[in-house]
């Protein structure tokens, strides 16, 4: 077996709670539509405790072999047919990636309007992330312990400068129009849960106690979540809905003794963590390459992955498909495929294989 | 192989500098127009916007530019906005602007007519001051102390931001359908021959058109209703201390809302708020006993009563939810406000509102008593 590279297990936890606080950050009218952001509150919880659920075949999959992620087991356990089962994960990565870059320019479009032209800017972010990916987990990891340090310190300040604007009355009683935003909520937090197939492949690279790590995770992102739904309606109200980024609105209401505006603070976080979730899942993908054609096709794939989303970026138009609910359906089930159904057939012909003596 | 990766990470290198074109792309301080306040008005059909900004292109002197205003007008709101750069041949920066002032005519036509720029432009912000004038806003922006217009930053800071009086809540409580919004009212007032900006009160709406305006102590009572102190002051007779002037320096508010079968809501509303009586009559002698100041602390509770009375009958009357209770009761009991949302307006007028206020008073002032 390859010699793998090796972080710990918080480093690991970093990266991937900065990716999934890419998705929160961004979290509004465009990602939710006509959903009722206040009753996500019940949502979180629920989709916390799925989220384990969801863990559950993946990280029992890592307990069978410590040392093999999921593409080494489809490789080993299937055959030629792993072959395809892995292109499904590189595929499913790479549709991440690409609903990134387009929630990213979503973003920059209408929150930012630069003068510049926003592809050749997300040209510039996919030209950075591929050459994250290309250097490596090892090189990523040690990025966002940086990033994660100051994600907590932005999201402290945050929390510092918006509680005194918090208005109690904002508060509505939940679900009062009804249970279907609770539900589309679930939807859309797991559907957002990229992180969790990518465990199938970064969990053996990283040293350490991963039912900690996962268990802190989960209920750091979630916590998270939550808290910035209490924040934002406390203190925008009705107002959040008018408003395509709320998170990002309210961080510019906030106010710390002469600090305000801290939108621009959000802004540097925020685009960090693209950075890092997009070189994350552009090294996922090339994983997955280097499993079907070898380790130079992968850091030849990083490249030229990263150039087609940065061309599909000029057709951002065209994109609309990604944030719309088909595409909340198809992530979900595309998840469950890859992170239960999947895993689990693996875990079924693996114990087959050990009672036979095959492995 | 190694060759031909440098050469692909080179021609990257290369490219990177061909995205730089931010730095290209920024302007000079003085080739912008740096918005500090915006007045609206009606002009028959079009739309006259008053903008005061930063001139850096003609600055007074070094420690800060000066002030320069500009009018322009336009079909809609828009394209009134998008003469500016024509006027002036600077581009407009929205960013830093702190307060929007709406003429009675705009706001009596219906602010959603053209607040949506402000709502949706990238460079606006939430928190930016929304207020009413009587009469046309470009006064109040044109209005000048000695030879220097007043800043836009004065007018803000006129607007206590515990009232609201702001876009976010403006906007908010529009598109929340259950509450109506309510604004600072500002006014010129003569002094001489000068003209001062004054916090004159309220402005009310239904829904997004200006319908009212609450001053004098109904202003006065609506500021203890929204916990906002040191709101002007008010004026009691006593048969001891004479005329005594006195404001409020702490308010909190608590709205029961009670439900039964068959009748209308009742708002049980608790007032208890602490008053600074700083000012006696002449005639005053400076000897006071303890049941002298109980009359007096029972003289304006007494006035007290009267000014709540006044304003929710005003604003009830007139089916207005400025004080919030259609959101109170929406908390307090979902089950019953969502039976009658879509009455709300109606019902709010057949709403009992009983006030009970507990006020403590301080007297404050270097003289003993």
């Amino acid at each position: 077996m390859e010699k793998r590279p090796a972080i710990s297990v918080s480093q690991l936890f970093c990266l991937l709670f900065i990716s999934r606080m890419v998705v929160s950050m961004t979290y509004g009218n465009i990602l939710i539509g006509d959903s009722e952001i206040w009753d996500h509150l019940i949502s979180a919880p629920i989709s916390a405790l799925l989220t384990f659920v969801i863990l559950i075949p993946i990280y029992w999959l890592f307990l069978m072999d410590k040392k093999m992620n999921v593409l080494d087991n489809l490789r080993e356990v299937c055959g030629k047919l792993g072959f395809w089962l892995v292109a499904i994960y590189v595929f499913y990565f790479l549709i991440v990636s690409v609903h990134t870059v387009s929630v990213f320019e979503k973003f920059i479009f209408n929150a930012i309007n630069p003068p510049i032209s926003v592809p050749f800017l997300t040209a510039l972010l996919l030209f950075s992330s591929c050459y994250g990916a290309y250097k490596g987990i090892e090189a990523i990891s040690r990025a966002s312990g940086l990033i994660f340090v100051f994600t907590v310190f932005a999201m402290i300040f945050f929390l510092i400068s918006l509680i005194p604007s918090i208005e109690p009355i904002n508060y509505k009683p939940l679900m009062y129009c009804g249970t279907q935003s609770v539900f589309e909520g679930i939807k859309l937090l797991i559907s957002q849960s990229s992180c969790v197939p990518a465990m199938a492949i970064l969990l053996p690279m990283a040293k350490g106690n991963h039912k900690k790590g996962i268990i802190i995770w989960n209920m750091g992102v979630y916590f998270v979540f939550v808290s910035l739904i209490l924040l934002v309606m406390g203190t925008m109200g009705d107002f959040s809905q008018t408003q395509l980024f709320p998170v990002y609105t309210a961080a510019g209401i906030g106010k710390f003794g002469s600090f305000k505006h801290l939108d621009s603070l959000y802004l540097g976080i925020w685009i960090s963590g693209i950075f890092i979730k997009l070189s994350l899942f552009l090294m996922l993908t090339g994983e997955g390459i280097k499993k079907i054609w070898g380790e130079q096709v992968r850091k030849r794939s990083i490249l030229i992955f990263g150039f087609l989303i940065s061309v599909m970026s000029f057709f951002s138009d065209k994109l609309e498909l990604l944030s719309s609910p088909f595409m909340t359906s198809f992530l979900i089930w595309f998840l469950i495929i890859i992170s239960v159904i999947i895993p689990l057939v693996l875990i079924i012909i693996r114990r087959q294989k050990q009672k036979r003596g095959a492995i | 192989m190694k060759i031909e990766m440098r050469g692909i990470m080179l021609f990257f290198c290369m490219a990177c500098f061909l995205f730089l074109c931010g730095c290209s792309g920024g302007g000079e301080l003085h080739e912008k127009f740096i918005i500090q306040g915006v007045a609206v008005d009606k002009d028959g059909e079009k739309y006259k916007l008053t903008a005061q900004a930063y001139d850096f292109q003609t600055p007074k002197d070094e420690k800060e530019p000066s002030i320069r205003v500009v009018e322009v007008s336009g079909a809609t709101l828009l394209e009134a906005l998008e003469n500016i750069k024509k006027k002036t041949s600077l581009n407009p920066v929205y960013s830093q602007n702190m307060i929007i002032l709406m003429g009675e005519d705009v706001a009596k036509t219906g602010v959603n007519n053209f607040i949506d720029f402000f709502i949706r432009h990238c460079e606006t912000r939430p928190k930016v001051k929304l207020c009413v004038c009587s009469g046309a806003a470009s006064e109040i922006l044109k209005a000048k102390d000695g030879d220097k217009p007043v800043k836009a930053q004065n007018i803000h800071d006129l607007i206590p931001d515990e009232l609201g009086s702001d876009v976010m809540h403006f906007v908010g409580d529009v598109y929340g359908k259950i509450s109506d919004p309510c604004v600072a009212w500002l006014g010129l007032t003569e002094n001489g021959d000068d003209k001062e900006i004054t916090f004159k009160g309220i402005g009310l709406f239904h829904g997004d058109v200006l319908c009212d305006f609450l001053e004098n102590d109904d202003a006065f009572g609506f500021m203890i209703f929204k916990s906002i102190p040191n709101f002007s002051s008010s004026t009691v007779q006593n048969q001891h201390f004479g005329e005594v002037t006195y404001s409020a320096v702490r308010s909190s508010v608590i709205v029961t809302p009670e439900v039964a079968e068959n009748s209308y809501p009742v708002f049980k509303i608790n007032i208890n708020v602490q008053m600074s009586a700083f000012a006696f009559d002449s005639d005053y002698k400076n000897e006071a006993s303890e049941s002298d100041i109980t009359g007096l602390e029972s003289d304006i509770e007494s006035k007290l009563s009267g000014i709540y009375n006044s304003l929710l009958k005003k604003i009830i009357s007139a089916n207005i939810d400025a004080l919030g209770f259609g959101k109170i009761l929406r908390n307090s009991h979902p089950e019953y406000f969502k039976s009658i949302a879509n009455d709300w307006k109606n019902i709010i007028s057949k709403c009992r509102y009983d006030v009970t206020q507990d006020v403590e008073l301080i007297i404050t002032g270097k003289e003993p008593i």
